[in-house]
């Protein structure tokens, strides 16, 4: 997996191309926009982490430029602007994700995973361990046994069971079911896994719902091992 | 833009917060009515007059006619009067008859020889008045009531008799008529005159509140206006008169409002951006190295890179307050006469050993005796900011140049600060004393610094009410011009220009 990371604050630049070439990312640093318009026509990259503060050209104009090739890699936008018209012109303009600064890396960390795994087709049914998801007829079962589930319990365990192995954490949790970005939801997150640990986890020895310290959750059978966390 | 129709209601009637009496549509009603009275009843009093005398003229020219009919009419004979009437005309008898309705005639000596009753009523003349009236040249006409006070005006003079003798001669006619009409005249204008106030003071109302109204649409539209619809505008009338005027100026102080709005939204997400940048920096490096670092030498690392972070951090927390004091007016310059050329020349030395490290050769022409008013902390940080400022433009092997000399302006001082480094950007000169605007080019591309240090010099530098400018030639660098009023003794000594090569 190639990432290309736009960014002119060379500190910033350093700590995600260690961060992430630890995680066992191949990454190439760009610290203006021209250059990376040249890398991203020269390279074909799985994810670009732009930065919108650079110093030649506006990062939104990079973001632009990239969304007019015919093939296009999923854009994680960082932006030092928090303002809610900016974090939504920049998804209008084609961003896949936006990250304010600062930002936890391991929450980066979290959206580049859920980013790459874009693309790949998606199933009707979801099967993780001996449960199941049939996301045209919304129902859940386990172990045979029918489970009922209300709609954000349902969305929730649809998105953890998709990124299944992957930390989500709970503001990507947030942003994912309610479509918005409030703060104030975050502990939202905590009562409806609750909710769905009674419903799906509590009868079955094997838990599949697992908290994440410092990120959120993630769902992963006993029967097949998960991905390394972090 | 945007026209206002709809009215808020507590704008729409400024009565209830200023109180009826206070409101300036009362007031303005109050000087309507108060000036239509006086007005009105002047315009009475006037009319009532004009009545009185045109009717008393009238009365006056038929009193002269009959005067001069009845003196036809009468004889004195032997100290007897003779009325000379055909007594077979009966119209000549009953104008003789009317004649001597109010009438009396007596000898010089005060003797009435014939009188009417109703002269009788009026009272007989004293032999002393008729004396009097006799020595006057014309006959006198004068007013007087009977005992039922019955006005009568009456000529008194005199007719000769046969003998040539003066006898006195008065006739009178009654006025009461006059006296009458003008009187029902007064009445019946004052009865309607409180109907005409009144009617003047609903008009005064109506024209007040037209007037008003453009008052209340100011504000109503003033009411509405919050830190986020400065866009706000009233409308303008085209009457081109003193409520436009009005409406103009507060429409242009909507906009200058609209842009100190700007100005501090602009700055605070330029803070916020300022702020962010290390922050992210300082999180990001901890965070990787804790969840990659293996050997010490790397978590030393993060925490020395983090540690620089935090300095730049506070630096920029530093400059900050710095700023907001110097520009609410907290910062108080402790001004004192300052040798110029001594400071510059002991900031200059502060920098040889950053210019040495870098290679760039930093000289200063310094005339010394160059006295200013000034506070000697700021005049010295203004002079460190312009020399890293150049220092950090100007590339390896480069030269800057400071000098204080004589500005071809009488009572000024010139600073120069001149590098030969990269220069500024014709299009971006016009913002480089702007807070956080940095030049960025390809050389400078990763430099650091707060964009905050010429923002700050300019400040120093009106403070002290001077003017800064600045020449720059990209590539081939930039000359900061700064402008001192020089203290009131010109030059303390007229050494020669020396040149310090520090």
């Amino acid at each position: 997996m190639r990432i290309l990371v736009v960014e002119d604050e060379k500190r910033i630049a350093d700590f995600l191309s260690r961060g992430l070439e630890s995680g066992g990312y191949t990454v190439d640093v760009a610290g203006d926009g021209t250059t990376a318009l040249e890398m991203v026509h020269a390279t074909e990259y799985d994810l670009i982490i732009l930065d919108l503060g650079l110093p030649d050209m506006d990062g939104m104009a990079v973001l632009k430029k990239i969304r007019t090739r015919k093939t296009s890699p999923p854009v994680l936008i960082l932006s030092a602007r928090d303002a809610v018209d900016d974090r939504v012109k920049g998804l209008e303009t084609g961003a896949d994700d936006y990250l304010v600064k600062p930002f936890a890396y391991v929450e980066l960390l979290a959206r580049v995973r859920v980013l790459l795994r874009r693309g790949q087709p998606t199933p009707e049914r979801l099967q993780v361990g001996d449960l199941s998801l049939d996301c045209i007829r919304r129902k859940v079962t386990r172990g045979g046994e029918n489970i009922e589930l209300a709609p954000k319990e349902f969305s929730i365990l649809e998105y953890l069971m998709r990124n299944r192995g992957r930390p989500l954490s709970r503001t990507m949790i947030v942003e994912h079911v309610w479509d918005m970005d409030y703060d104030g939801l975050t502990n939202i997150v905590d009562v409806y896994i609750r909710h769905l640990r009674s419903k799906i986890d509590e009868k079955w020895p094997d838990k599949m719902i697992q908290t994440v310290r410092g990120i959120g959750y993630m769902l992963d059978s006993a029967e097949r091992p998960a991905e390394k966390a972090i | 833009m945007r026209s206002l129709r709809r009215w808020k209601p507590e704008a729409q009637n400024p009565t209830s917060r200023t109180g009826f009496l206070r409101s300036l549509r009362f007031r303005l009603t109050l000087s309507y009515v108060l000036f239509f009275s006086v007005l009105l009843i002047g315009i009475g009093l006037l009319f009532q007059k004009t009545l009185q005398l045109g009717m008393d003229d009238d009365s006056r020219a038929a009193l002269e006619e009959e005067w001069g009919a009845a003196k036809g009419y009468l004889h004195i004979e032997g100290g007897k009067p003779v009325w000379i009437a055909d007594p077979t005309d009966p119209e000549e008898a009953y104008i003789v008859e009317r004649l001597r309705h109010v009438y009396i005639l007596a000898d010089y000596n005060g003797k009435v020889l014939e009188h009417s009753q109703t002269y009788d009523s009026i009272g007989i003349d004293s032999p002393q008045e008729i004396g009097r009236i006799l020595n006057l040249p014309m006959p006198e006409i004068h007013v007087r009531r009977d005992a039922e006070g019955v006005p009568y005006m009456i000529k008194a003079g005199y007719v000769r008799g046969d003998k040539g003798h003066p006898y006195f001669f008065a006739l009178g006619r009654s006025i009461q008529g006059n006296e009458r009409t003008v009187a029902n005249f007064t009445k019946n204008y004052f009865l309607i005159l409180p109907g005409l106030i009144f009617v003047a003071g609903l008009l005064g109302w109506a024209l007040a509140g037209r007037a008003i109204r453009p008052l209340n649409l100011v504000a109503a539209t003033a009411q509405e206006i919050t830190g986020s619809n400065l866009s706000l505008r009233i409308p303008r009338r085209n009457a081109n008169d003193e409520l436009d005027n009005l409406i103009d100026a507060f429409n242009r102080m909507t906009v200058r409002l609209s842009e100190s709005f700007d100005q501090i939204r602009q700055f605070s997400t330029d803070v916020s951006h300022e702020l962010r940048t290390p922050l992210t920096a300082i999180r990001g490096q901890l965070e990787v190295a804790l969840f990659t670092a293996e050997k010490p030498d790397q978590f030393r690392d993060a925490m020395v890179n983090a540690l620089e972070d935090v300095e730049k951090l506070s630096s920029i927390v530093r400059a900050l307050l710095l700023l907001s004091q110097a520009e609410s007016g907290q910062l108080v310059l402790q001004k004192t006469r300052l040798d110029l050329g001594e400071v510059v020349a002991d900031v200059v030395d502060q920098f040889q050993i950053p210019a040495d490290e870098k290679n760039v050769k930093l000289t200063a022409t310094l005339e010394p005796g160059w006295m200013a008013n000034a506070d000697r902390t700021q005049v010295e940080r203004m002079i460190s900011n312009l020399l890293s400022n150049a220092l950090k433009y100007t590339p390896k092997g480069g030269k800057v140049h400071v000098s204080v000399h004589r500005d071809p302006e009488e009572g000024w001082i010139r600073l120069e600060v001149e590098d030969n480094g990269v220069g500024i950007p014709a299009e971006n000169l016009p913002h480089i004393f702007d807070r956080f605007y940095r030049v960025r080019n390809a050389q400078t591309n990763y430099t650091q610094g707060l964009g905050l240090g010429l923002s700050f010099v300019s400040w120093i530098v009106s403070a002290h009410d001077g003017a800064i400018q600045v020449e720059s030639k990209p590539g081939a660098g930039s000359r900061f011009i700064v402008r001192l009023p020089a203290a009131m003794a010109l030059r303390e000594s007229a050494s020669e220009p020396a040149t310090t090569t520090v």
